[in-house]
C-alpha cells in the first residue's frame, strides 16, 4: 500500500496515469497493430525530438525558468546542418557538430541575458524566439535540402528489436541524470526551489541559471539534429509547434512551474501521450468517421483542432492532480 | 500627435505598493519613448527624405492605432496580474479577419452580423482563455498558446482553407479613408478609442478593481472585488478587442489572407513593456501601451524604408524587444 501511496505522490505521477490512459485508448482505436515493431518504431522516431526537447524544457523549469525559444533553436540548427553540407558541402558529421554547438551558444545566450541582465526567461527567450527564428529564416530562406540516407536510415532503424531514436533518449536522460548526482544538479534544482536559500547557501544564482540555458540549448540542439534526420530536410518553420509542446509535456509530466519539483521521467511520458494524442485522433477518423462526408473535406483541419483541444484537456487535468499539493488560498 | 499621445501620469488612485518608484519609473517610459520615437523619425529621413512627409507619418500612425487597439486586450490582460498574458491575440484578429470577411462579403448590410459575431467570438475566446487559467489553473502563458493554436486551426476550418470576401463598402472607407494627407478615419478611431479606454481604466469600478486585483489577489478579495471575476472580464475583454482589430485590419487592408494577425503578438507584448505596464501586474496605462505601439510601428517602417525582409524584421524587433527588456524589467538582485 505505501508502495502505491508513495507513486501517486511523486512528480510524474499525473504523466504516467495520462500516458496509460493514451496508450489504452491507443489500442482500442487501432487494433493489435499497435503491438507490431514498426509501429513502435514509428511513433517513437517521430516523437523524439519532442521528447528531447521536452528534457531541455524540464531542465529550465526546474530552474524556474521558461524556454520560449526552444522550437526557434531546434529550426536554427535544422536550417544550418542543411545549409552547411548542402551549401558548403560540409560532411555531416562536421555539419551536425556544428549545429550542436550552435545550439549550445544559443542557450548560452539566452543564459547570458536572462541570469546577467536579470530579464524574466519568459519575455526574454520570447524575444530571442523572434530572433532565432528570423536568422534561421536568414541561414534557409525555404524549405530544401537533403541529408546522406545513412542517416536517416540509422536513425528510423532498430538495434535488438528497440528503435534506435530510443538510445538518443537513453543517452540524453542519463546525462542529467548522472549531472543529477553532482553539485550543478542540485544547484540548478535548489536555485529553482528557493533562491534565496540557495544565495544564503553560497551557491552563485546567475552562474548556476546559466548553465541550466546553456544545457537546455545543448540538448534542445540534439532535438533538432534528431528532426533534421527525422525529415532529412531543411525547413526554417519545422520547430514552431515544438516549443508549446515541450512545454504542455512539462506540465502533464507534473513538473512544477514555479521551479524546483518534478523530474525528466514524467516529461518524457507527457510527450510521448502528446504522440499518442496524434495517432490516436488519426486512427480515429480513419476506422470511425471516414463515412461522415461533411467531416471528409475538412477532416485535416478537424483532426489538428482535436489534437489540440485534447492537449488542452490534458493540461487542465494535469494541473488538477497537483492541486491537492498546495493549500488553499483565501481567493483563486 | 506624437506629442499630444504623450499623456499624465495614468496611476489609479488608490496608488501601487511602491507609488513613488513606478511614478518615476513610468514617466521615465514614456519620456524614454517619445524621444525614441523622434530619434527614429530623424534617422528615417535621413535615408529616404520622404520618411517625413505628412503622407508617410499619417501611415505610420494609422497602423499604430490598429497596434495599439490590438494592445489594449494585452495591456488589461497583464495589469491583472497572476503571471496574465495573452499570446491568443494574433489568433483572434486572425479569426476576426476571416470571419468578418466571409460574413460582410462586401456588403454594408452585413456590418451588423459581422459584428454581432466578431463580438460573441471575442466572448467565447475569453471565456475559454478563462476556464483554463482560473478554472484549471493552467499557467496563461501556456493556456493562450494552446487556444492561439486552436484559434488558428477554427480559422482554416470557417474558410475551408482559403479565406475569401470583402470589406463593406463602409468600413472599408473607415479603414482607409484620408481626411487630409496627415490624418486618417482610423486616427480619429484611435483617438476616440484611447479617450474611452482611459477613461474604462481610471473613472470606472472595473477599472479600480483591476488594479486592485493585479497589486494583490487578497486585499482586493477582502475589500469586496472577485479576483476570479475581474481576471476572467481581462481575458474577455482581450478576446472581444483582438477579434474587433480584425474586423478593422480588415477594413484597413481590404483583402484578408491566413494568419493576418501573427505579426501582432510579439509587438503587443513589446509595446505593453516599452508603456511600464509591469508584468507584475497592478500597474501600468493604455496611453504608455499606445506610446509603445507608436515606438514600434515607426522602426517597423524605418525597417521598411531602408529595405529589410521578413527576417531582417524579426531579427531587429527581438532584438529591440530584448534591449528593451534590459532597460526597464530587469528585477531585483536576490541580495535586496
Amino acid at each position: 500500500m505505501s508502495q502505491v501511496r508513495k507513486f501517486l505522490s511523486s512528480a510524474g505521477t499525473s504523466g504516467y496515469l495520462l500516458l496509460l490512459g493514451a496508450i489504452v485508448i491507443n489500442v482500442v482505436v487501432q487494433g493489435s497493430s499497435f503491438f507490431s515493431t514498426a509501429n513502435f518504431t514509428s511513433i517513437l522516431s517521430v516523437n523524439t525530438p519532442l521528447i528531447i526537447a521536452a528534457i531541455a524544457q524540464t531542465i529550465v523549469v526546474l530552474n524556474r525558468g521558461i524556454d520560449l525559444s526552444v522550437g526557434s533553436n531546434i529550426t536554427l540548427v535544422n536550417t544550418i546542418v542543411i545549409m552547411l553540407s548542402n551549401k558548403y558541402g560540409w560532411s555531416i558529421e562536421a555539419a551536425c557538430a556544428a549545429g550542436l554547438i550552435a545550439g549550445t551558444f544559443i542557450g548560452a545566450i539566452n543564459g547570458f541575458i536572462i541570469a546577467y541582465f536579470r530579464i524574466p526567461s519568459l519575455l526574454a527567450t520570447f524575444a530571442t524566439m523572434s530572433v532565432f527564428g528570423g536568422l534561421a529564416l536568414i541561414v534557409l530562406p525555404t524549405p530544401g535540402g537533403s541529408v546522406p540516407s545513412y542517416m536517416y536510415l540509422l536513425y528510423g532503424g532498430q538495434t535488438l528489436g528497440i528503435p534506435n531514436s530510443v538510445f538518443i533518449v537513453i543517452v540524453v536522460a542519463l546525462i542529467w541524470l548522472l549531472l543529477s548526482k553532482y553539485p550543478i544538479g542540485k544547484h540548478i534544482r535548489a536555485v529553482g526551489g528557493a533562491e534565496k536559500s540557495a544565495y544564503t547557501a553560497g551557491i552563485s544564482i546567475a552562474k548556476v541559471r546559466f548553465i541550466a540555458f546553456t544545457l537546455a540549448g545543448t540538448i534542445s540542439g540534439v532535438a533538432g539534429l534528431c528532426i533534421t534526420a527525422l525529415t532529412a530536410s531543411g525547413d526554417p518553420k519545422i520547430g514552431l509547434s515544438i516549443t508549446l509542446n515541450c512545454i504542455a509535456a512539462v506540465i502533464l509530466g507534473g513538473t512544477r512551474l514555479a521551479g524546483g519539483w518534478g523530474g525528466i521521467g514524467g516529461s518524457v511520458a507527457g510527450a510521448v501521450f502528446l504522440g499518442l494524442v496524434n495517432n490516436i485522433v488519426f486512427f480515429f477518423f480513419n476506422n470511425f468517421l471516414t463515412h461522415f462526408s461533411g467531416i471528409a473535406s475538412r477532416a485535416s483541419f478537424i483532426q489538428q483542432l482535436l489534437t489540440n483541444t485534447i492537449i488542452i484537456l490534458g493540461l487542465a487535468s494535469a494541473v488538477f492532480t497537483q492541486r491537492r499539493k498546495k493549500r488553499a488560498k483565501i481567493a483563486t | 500627435m506624437n506629442q499630444s499621445t504623450v499623456p499624465q501620469l495614468d496611476l489609479p488612485p488608490q496608488g501601487g505598493r511602491s507609488a513613488f518608484h513606478i511614478g518615476k519609473l513610468v514617466r521615465n517610459n514614456m519620456f524614454v519613448a517619445a524621444s525614441l520615437t523622434i530619434a527614429l523619425f530623424i534617422a528615417g529621413s535621413l535615408f529616404n527624405p520622404n520618411f517625413l512627409n505628412p503622407q508617410n507619418i499619417g501611415s505610420i500612425f494609422t497602423l499604430a492605432v490598429i497596434m495599439g487597439i490590438a494592445s489594449f486586450g494585452q495591456t488589461v490582460v497583464v495589469i491583472s496580474g497572476g503571471d496574465g498574458i495573452d499570446l491568443s491575440i494574433g489568433g483572434s484578429i486572425s479569426l476576426g479577419a476571416v470571419m468578418s470577411a466571409l460574413v460582410m462579403n462586401g456588403q454594408n448590410s452585413g456590418i451588423v452580423p459581422a459584428l454581432l459575431l466578431v463580438i460573441g467570438t471575442g466572448i467565447l475566446i475569453g471565456l475559454v482563455n478563462s476556464a483554463g487559467i482560473i478554472l484549471a489553473k493552467v499557467p496563461p502563458l501556456v493556456m493562450t498558446m494552446a487556444v492561439a493554436n486552436i484559434l488558428g486551426i477554427v480559422q482554416l476550418i470557417v474558410c475551408n482553407g482559403s479565406p475569401t470576401g470583402r470589406p463593406a463598402p463602409a468600413i472599408a472607407y473607415i479603414g482607409t479613408h484620408r481626411i487630409f494627407p496627415i490624418l486618417t478615419v482610423l486616427m480619429i478611431v484611435g483617438v476616440v478609442f484611447m479617450f474611452l479606454a482611459r477613461r474604462f481604466l481610471n473613472n470606472t469600478t472595473y477599472g479600480h478593481q483591476l488594479f486592485a486585483v493585479g497589486n494583490n489577489d487578497n486585499a482586493a478579495f477582502l475589500s469586496g472585488a472577485r479576483p476570479y471575476i475581474v481576471r476572467m472580464m481581462a481575458y474577455i475583454l482581450s478576446g472581444v478587442v483582438g477579434m474587433l482589430t480584425g474586423f478593422l485590419l480588415l477594413g484597413y487592408n481590404s483583402f484578408v489572407f491566413i494568419n493576418m494577425g501573427m505579426a501582432y503578438v510579439l509587438p503587443s507584448v513589446a509595446a505593453v513593456v516599452i508603456g511600464g505596464t509591469s508584468f507584475a501586474g497592478g500597474k501600468g496605462s493604455f496611453s504608455g501601451t499606445m506610446v509603445g505601439a507608436i515606438l514600434l510601428t515607426t522602426l517597423a517602417s524605418l525597417l521598411i524604408v531602408i529595405n529589410t525582409d521578413e527576417a531582417g524584421r524579426q531579427i531587429i524587433n527581438g532584438v529591440a524587444l530584448v534591449l528593451i527588456l534590459a532597460l526597464y524589467t530587469r528585477e531585483p538582485s536576490v541580495r535586496q
